[in-house]
């Protein structure tokens, strides 16, 4: 590859991606033609609010989904340059942590209580590649300090209980770099952290990006985390993406109803808002969705068109993106 | 001047809806054959005092492990306080009778973050509501069941809904399902611990939107124990930030967020996220994490990871002060 370390190369592609589970209720469709790209050193964020297919979008990426009852039905997922929906198993297991990693921002449920952090750490080391004993232990310290953890002599033999909050989720991010991925993706706690912890961790996350140009994917219901730290955003709703654009497009101009009402329901540090918009109703049933615009039940602007058909997806902008049938 | 926070008097005057005076709670730590031995106290409120006004909101913020759902505890009675008092309606609830303590339980509800846990899973919705009502009141059976018809309305729920049980419920739906619980009693005051932060963003904004309505119907006061800043400002109109046990900083949510005084509340204020991508945030990033409440730092609690700290920061407790009406707060800085 010619292009191979070129900054704003292309690391991700995502095409049309489905991903089904057969269920006694029928097929529920979790992620349903979603396509997006990602650059080195780039961060893209996807928003959207629980059970939209965030978790699963990315699963489908690592190739995780459980199946059955879970399939990946279409699709492309281009990884620098091969598509991971042709990969053996085998090849799979190669390219999972080495060259795309996941990691759970939550600290609890992340690491496993009865091994050492230092062997959590390495265990990717220790698969991907065949090296001695004792460098295995020196690239674990070096991760370690990557991700800011004092004495990393004295802490790698440590288990999870013996460290505070914030160490265990830098170790959860230590996992995630020990083998340089080309590709990371975080993936929103369920509990949330404490303001001062979360702070660290994000800039943590920014600092090693920097370091390596890492490409980044923030997955959250969080519009803050956004704002903070993304440069390009996908906003899902119901299995699909309703809206895409860069960073600044989506919050000076959100274009899809089911953004707009989503930035008017969070409060604001900065400033008062006089009265929060609250979105009526539920996210619809993903086994049993309706014909047209999957908002269009909670939608404040639907028109008699948006229940018959799926809206395409609209130019807004050269860099922005959205599905409604406002913009036709 | 005391090292603990006065509530600020010159706002409002005459007696508070609840006043908290110098309130402690300290936990014996205790070691030895069958945990005979008590070694240390770990003093997870230390000396706190603020006062809740009639139908007004005050926040409680701060990291985890401050004391703020010991707080929460302490003025529902689930906990004794090691020393201090609270005053309801001007009465101090440790020492009144039976009869008034009995009523002072009734006036004071709370809703807690996880609907899960605070409600019984083998109670239909109408007993979960009507309940309260049964225990406490002496009323006939008809009356408790329109009133509960009535509260279920008010939350967003509608009468279909009083015979399902509590896991046939969304989170959401879960928490309208507390917020009526909790109103059965018609309460002068509801103890609201983190009751959106399990929940998602639009469901968020529709739970503060309930509070918000039927504190203007009702004229109910809150005390919301939060750490989502953003979320205290839409919803408070008091603010107290907590640190290991104390405040130490007290203002009007206005005054609290346009000029921040205490170096942990900037602090927060810096991690917590923006709203928009340009907006600029200083960068305070607080190293470490809090420090054991078992022994907490001598002079400011805070200067072990404060990033103004002077040398008598470390030796000298800093006195409680009233920098601008209302405003107080605990550092040597001012
Ligand atoms: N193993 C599974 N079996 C059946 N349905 C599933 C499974 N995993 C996820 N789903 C469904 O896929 C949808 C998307 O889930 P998820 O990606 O976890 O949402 P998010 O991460 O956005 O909260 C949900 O409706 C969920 O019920
Ligand atoms: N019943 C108890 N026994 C001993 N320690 C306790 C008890 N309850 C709380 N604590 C301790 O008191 C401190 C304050 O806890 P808490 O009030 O729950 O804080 P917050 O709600 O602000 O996170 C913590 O260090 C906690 O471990
Ligand atoms: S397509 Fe119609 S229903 Fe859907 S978001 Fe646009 S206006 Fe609303
Ligand atoms: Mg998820
Ligand atoms: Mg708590």
């Amino acid at each position: 590859m010619t292009l191979a370390n070129s900054p704003n190369e292309v690391v991700l592609e995502v095409e049309n991606l489905c991903t089904y589970f057969s269920t006694r209720w029928g097929t529920v469709k979790a992620v349903d033609g979603v396509s997006f790209e990602l650059r080195r050193g780039e961060t893209l964020g996807i928003v959207g609010e629980s059970g939209c297919g965030k978790s699963v979008t990315m699963l489908s990426l690592m190739r995780l989904i459980p199946s059955p009852p879970g399939e990946i039905v279409n699709g492309r997922i281009m990884l620098e340059g091969q598509d991971l929906l042709q990969l053996s198993e085998n090849e799979m297991s190669k390219v999972r942590g080495s060259q795309i990693a996941l990691i759970i921002q939550d600290p609890m449920t992340s690491l496993n209580p009865v091994f050492s952090i230092g062997s959590q750490v390495n265990e990717a080391i220790r698969i991907h590649q065949d090296i001695p004993k004792r460098s295995i232990l020196e690239h674990t310290l070096e991760v370690l300090r990557k991700v800011n953890i004092p004495a990393a002599e004295s802490r790698v033999k440590d288990y999870p209980h013996q460290l505070s909050g914030g160490m265990r989720q830098r170790v959860v991010g230590a996992i995630g770099i020990s083998c340089e991925p080309s590709v990371l993706i975080a993936d929103e706690p369920t509990t949330s952290l404490d303001v001062t912890i979360q702070a660290q961790y994000l800039k943590l996350l920014k600092d090693l990006q920097q370091q390596s140009n890492l490409a980044l994917i923030f997955i959250t219901h969080d519009f803050g985390v956004v704002a903070k730290m993304c440069d390009r955003v996908a906003v899902m709703y119901a299995g699909k993406v309703v809206e895409t654009g860069g960073v600044r497009d989506i919050f000076n101009n959100p274009s899809h109803p089911y953004t707009e009402a989503l930035l008017a329901s969070v409060p604001k540090l900065e400033e008062d808002v006089e009265r929060l918009y609250a979105i009526e109703g539920q996210p619809p049933a993903l086994h049993d969705l309706p014909p047209g615009c999957s908002f269009a039940d909670r939608c404040p602007y639907v028109m008699e068109r948006c229940r018959e058909e799926y809206p395409a997806a609209f130019q807004v902008s050269e860099s922005h993106q959205a599905a409604c049938w406002r913009l036709a | 001047m005391t090292t603990t926070g006065q509530p600020p008097e010159t706002v409002t005057p005459g007696p508070a809806l609840l006043e908290v005076r110098d309130l402690k709670k300290y936990f014996p730590v205790t070691k030895g054959l069958l945990l005979s031995r008590t070694t240390g106290y770990l003093k997870a409120v230390d000396g706190i005092s603020f006062r809740v006004e009639r139908g007004k909101t005050l926040g409680i913020v701060g990291e985890s492990g401050c004391g703020k759902s010991t707080t929460a505890k302490l003025l529902l009675m689930l906990e004794e306080p090691t020393e201090g008092s609270i005053l309801f309606e001007g009465e101090d609830i440790h020492q009144a009778n039976s009869a008034q303590r009995k009523e002072y339980r009734s006036s004071v509800q709370a809703v807690f973050q996880d609907p899960w846990s605070s409600l019984n899973p083998r109670m239909r919705v109408k007993d979960l509501v009507g309940e309260p009502m049964v225990i406490n009141w002496d009323v006939p059976h008809r009356q408790v069941e329109e009133r509960m018809q009535k509260l279920l309305n008010d939350v967003g729920l509608s009468s279909y809904h009083a015979n399902l049980y509590p896991h046939e419920f969304s989170g959401g739906q879960r928490q309208r399902l507390a917020i009526a619980r909790g109103l059965s009693l018609n309460p002068k005051m509801i103890v609201l611990d983190e009751p959106v932060s399990a929940l998602d963003v639009s469901i968020r904004a529709q739970i503060m939107n309930l509070l918000k309505d039927l504190q203007q119907e009702y004229g109910v006061s809150y005390l919301l124990i939060a750490h989502h800043l953003a979320t205290v400002r839409y919803m408070c109109d008091w603010v107290a930030v907590m640190y290991l046990g104390q405040i130490v900083e007290y203002a009007d949510v206005k005054e609290l967020y346009n000029n921040p005084l205490h170096p942990y509340t900037k602090a927060l204020m810096s991690a917590a996220l923006p709203s928009h991508p340009d907006i600029e945030q200083d960068e305070i990033i607080l190293t470490g994490e809090v420090p054991s409440p078992l022994n907490p730092p001598s002079g400011c609690r805070f200067h072990t990871r404060c990033p103004f700290a002077m040398d008598r920061c470390s030796v000298e407790v800093p006195e409680t002060r009233e920098i601008a009406p209302g405003h107080t707060t605990s550092c040597h800085l001012y």
